[in-house]
């Protein structure tokens, strides 16, 4: 092994860094968006309404079948298509990854509203609680405790999923390794750079992701244990 | 590539849309054997093995797909041999898959009671025959759900083989697109209905092959 190009790494660890920023803030939006946004699609996704239950049922499928890669593509190269207008790669890849994580979320609530014994429905109308209260103050707090395993394990994913973003050209950290490896090859082609720095790439989301997995696994315990 | 009409456009997708298929059934079955031996080695706690698998499973779980592909297209070359886009994407896939496919038929695995396992002892079965017999089917059977879940997700999983230009579906699209930007709309819509075309009659498929398998549970 003659240059393992760590010293490189070293160098342009700053722009790195500014990288995974970008992946984090990505996440972090998508992931806080989607929270929001999933609870109402679930309370909507349990409605008596046909027309708005087939249409969730849908769009949920949608999104579960089609891969959020394929989405981003949609949008990125869709939208312009067909409306004329210029689609922004952070706006478009915060966009599809909400959607996405609304309808994971939106399932997972309705699952648990559909879960609750029927008598939380019925005591609540019994007392006297209009439809708004019902969910305020009786069913949410308890999905919301219910849903924070799968919200974490949904984080993880995110993290994982969005440096796809980096193929409609938003700067993520992929796509700033990528630059410095082509740096690095230009003046040093016999360079280990590429092995190096996937390896290192590789060995951040395992550091980032692996604690979040396990803290999912330990809520699941502590929520199931309630 | 040369693209003048519409019957050239549908034929690219089509055999776009078999690569994917090739990649994605070799990596399915692959995976599953990977999963396979994986969580015997987890159940039957093989001293060594137990950790590696471990280690194997939690490390392809917590990183990005995307990533491991980069690294064995990209970053092995360098230290061991150059592989082509095909094999390198079966290799990524089956490894990834492998992880998911291990976790679901160990959490299939441990659904058998520990009863079963010590009759089998009694009556004298050999450790494969337990696990020929025992084991496997009732474990299989369990874990169907979420065997179907991961081979799903890994067809869905070919389209980011694009970065290491494997040429399914994804990838073609991209190439057409920026040569003819004027077909996008069609080419989005072809992209679409193919990977329809493959994952609806598979999910419906999969369906079909739960309920038939789980009619082999016991018990509950």
């Amino acid at each position: 092994m003659q240059n393992l190009g760590i010293d490189y790494i070293i160098k342009a660890f700053p722009r790195l860094l500014d990288g995974f920023i970008v992946t984090i803030k990505l996440s972090i939006v998508s992931l806080i968006l989607s929270i929001v946004l999933g609870f109402i699609i679930g309370v909507l996704m349990t409605s008596k309404n046909k027309l708005i239950n087939i249409v969730l049922r849908i769009l949920l499928e949608a999104f579960r079948l089609i891969h959020p890669l394929i989405w981003l593509f949609v949008f990125f190269f869709g939208v312009p298509y067909v409306f004329n207008v210029q689609t922004d790669n952070m706006v478009v890849s915060i966009i599809v990854f909400t959607l996405w994580g609304t309808f994971e979320i939106g399932d997972l609530v309705r699952s648990y509203i559909k879960s609750l014994p029927k008598s939380q429905f019925e005591s609540s109308a019994a007392i006297g609680l209009t439809k708004t209260q019902m969910y305020m103050y009786v069913l949410l707090p308890q999905i919301i405790i219910r849903s924070i395993p799968a919200i974490v394990n949904l984080a993880t994913r995110l993290i994982k999923t969005t440096n796809l973003v980096f193929l409609i050209g938003v700067s993520e950290v992929l796509k700033v390794s990528q630059n410095i490896i082509q740096v690095v090859y230009y003046s040093n082609p016999n360079s280990y750079i590429t092995f190096t720095m996937y390896f290192i790439l590789l060995f951040v989301y395992f550091i980032i992701c692996y604690p979040l997995s396990l803290f999912s696994k330990y809520l699941e315990k502590r929520v199931s244990a309630l | 590539m040369e693209i003048n009409n519409t019957f050239n456009l549908v034929s690219i997708f089509v055999k776009a849309s078999l690569v994917t298929i090739e990649v994605a059934f070799l990596s399915i079955i692959i995976a599953f054997v990977i999963g396979l031996i994986c969580s015997l080695a987890i159940y039957f706690k093989m001293p060594v093995l137990k950790t590696i698998t471990y280690i194997y499973v939690e490390f392809f779980r917590n990183t990005p797909s995307l990533i491991q592909a980069y690294f064995v297209f990209y970053g092995l070359p360098k230290v061991f041999v150059k592989l082509d886009s095909f094999i390198c994407s079966v290799i990524v896939l089956s490894l990834l898959g492998g992880a998911y496919m291990c976790e679901a038929i160990y959490s299939g695995t441990k659904a058998i009671s520990k009863n079963q396992k010590e009759i089998a002892m009694a009556i004298g079965l050999s450790k494969f025959d337990t696990i020929r017999y025992l084991i496997l089917p009732q474990s299989i059977s369990i874990s169907i759900a979420a065997l179907n879940n991961n081979a799903i997700f890994l067809t869905k999983e070919v389209s980011t083989m694009k970065i290491i230009l494997l040429p399914e579906i994804v990838y073609q699209a991209f190439a057409i697109i920026s040569l003819r930007a004027d077909l996008t709309g069609p080419i989005i819509i072809i992209m679409i209905i193919s990977y329809l075309a493959i994952l609806i009659p598979m999910s419906y498929g999969f369906s079909i092959l739960e309920r038939k398998i789980r009619f082999a549970e016991f018990g509950n």
